[in-house]
């Protein structure tokens, strides 16, 4: 056989190589060249050259890329992979998106998502290997089982990695240290609801409130007054904050709500701790802004109050103190009221964490499943020669 | 003139008699056409392996000294049902068309 017969064998090995079953692309290279052969041989015996005659046996079936694209069955011919490209593209705008919207949602920035949580990086790199095998290998088999364990993976890891970090508060912080602060947290509300009952029986509550602060980062101080706080007003607010920081008496949270950055507490009757006499403290445990890295939070905030009609006052009062906004209400006497609230908002709240779960969780194996479904098609349309140019080259 | 499937009926025709391989088959169709068929060899192999998959035909390599192997196709007993099914429409279709052709040349000569 010639070298133009065997270069065109080559050329159409390596268009069909990935698209097509190893034995079946062998035997369809294999036809086309007794084919060649034969014509090779009746041409020759008409009287024309040897090269002549290769040339022209070739040209009757055209380019490599067009006798490829005959050859394959219908099922893998270019349309079905135009649809599939258009709908991996669609699919992955998509999933970013939605990547992007539910890890805002939670008060993760994304790079820190993928900086805090390796396993994203494997979970990429294991969906891409794993691709590459099925779009190299190109057997409907393996290729349908590489996304079923593209989707299993992206699935459990994706899970795992919600499950760890899915919680506002809990942004930036390492994840070594969420398990101790969740039990920091769970500590806190159950004495919180121990102490409630506690101040139930013996109706010593002189007032309840509930306050709604926004004091993550100087961004809600501009807000309020027009520009960032400069060096000197930070100083003077850190001072201002450690000096009643000293005076407060410290109760841990009653409630911490998922969905938004309310605080409630009970204000509880403390005698004698200062030159204020009896003061009323809430102590509200919080961690770091997640937003303002670079601004200080205080994690404590303090009320203190000799009656009901104080509330406002030394609210508006220590307000000045914090870079945000707060709005203070007096519910007195309501104990009842505010347990059954807090106990809604509490399943409310589960229930908001869970569907995050599930739906970031969705996006990103969605994500992964796209990717991957990507990649192949791309790997199935490089081939491994390029053979139009030489093409027109030789036989035009 | 266009006819749904003719390809197929044309190597199902071909492969009647004898067994051949594709060059061959490709030749017979051009040749027993007089030229007048003439297929291009990129849609003749897609009509071969469509028609071993549905089971019309079926193929044999066979090994040739100094030559890349042979695929030998032969007509199956489904084949030669089909072919008969093609040769039936082909017949009424055929006829149809002439039966148009020849009132067209009657009112012709009747004008």
């Amino acid at each position: 056989m010639g070298r133009f017969i065997d270069w065109y064998a080559v050329e159409l090995d390596g268009y069909l190589k990935g698209r097509m079953g190893d034995e079946q692309r062998f035997d369809a290279v294999r036809e086309l060249q007794n084919h060649f052969a034969e014509h090779v041989d009746d041409l020759v015996q008409k009287g024309m050259d040897a090269e002549s005659a290769e040339k022209s046996a070739i040209r009757t079936f055209g380019p490599p890329n067009i006798a490829a694209q005959n050859l394959l069955p219908l099922r893998e011919r270019p349309k079905l992979g135009n649809f599939l490209v258009g709908l991996a593209c669609i699919a992955i705008v998509f999933s970013v998106w939605m990547f992007a919207f539910f890890a805002n949602q939670v008060r993760l920035q994304s790079w820190d998502s993928f900086r805090y949580v390796p396993q994203i990086f494997f979970v990429t790199g294991v969906s891409l290997a794993i691709g590459f095998i099925g779009s190299t290998l190109a057997k409907r088999r393996v290729a349908t089982l590489s996304f079923l364990a593209a989707w299993v993976i992206g699935l459990i890891l994706g899970g795992a990695f919600l499950t760890l970090t899915s919680n506002r508060y809990f942004a930036n912080i390492p994840p070594s240290e969420v398990p101790e602060k969740l039990k920091l947290w769970k500590s806190g509300n159950e004495s919180t609801a121990a102490l409630s009952k506690d101040l139930a029986e013996a109706r010593s509550i002189v007032s309840q409130f509930s306050v709604n602060h926004n004091s993550r980062s100087p961004y809600s101080y501009e807000y309020r007054n027009g520009h960032a706080p400069s060096p000197e007003e930070k100083s003077k607010a850190i001072a201002r904050l450690q000096e009643i920081a000293q005076h407060m008496i410290s109760l841990k949270p009653a409630y911490v709500a998922v969905g938004g950055t309310q605080t409630t507490g009970y204000l509880v009757p403390r005698d004698g701790l200062n030159e204020f006499g009896n003061y009323y403290g809430l102590h509200a445990e919080s961690f770091r802004s997640p937003t303002g890295p670079g601004f200080p939070f205080l994690e404590v905030q303090l009320a203190y109050v000799k009656s009901d009609d104080q509330v406002l006052e030394a609210w508006q009062d220590s307000e000045s103190v914090f870079y945000g906004t707060h709005e203070v209400s007096s519910m007195v006497n309501r104990q009842e009221e505010f347990i059954q609230t807090a106990a809604e908002m509490q399943m409310t709240s589960r229930a908001t964490v869970v569907a995050q779960i599930l739906m970031l969780t969705a996006s990103w194996t969605f994500l992964v499943l796209a990717s991957c479904l990507f990649v192949c098609w791309i790997l199935t349309k490089i081939p491994r020669v390029r053979p139009r140019r030489s093409y027109k080259r030789i036989f035009a | 003139m266009g006819f749904k499937g003719d390809l197929e009926a044309l190597i199902l025709a071909i492969l009647a008699d004898h067994a051949l391989h594709g060059y061959e088959i490709s030749k017979r169709i051009r040749t027993q056409s007089q030229d007048v068929l003439k297929y291009g060899e990129g849609q003749l192999y897609p009509a071969l392996h469509k028609l071993e998959e549905s089971g019309f035909i079926a193929a044999e390599w066979m090994m040739q000294d100094g030559k890349p192997d042979r695929k030998v196709y032969s007509i199956t007993t489904s084949g030669r049902e089909e072919l008969e099914r093609h040769k039936s429409a082909w017949t009424k279709f055929s006829a149809g068309v002439g039966n148009i052709f020849s009132n067209q040349a009657q009112a012709k000569e009747s004008r």
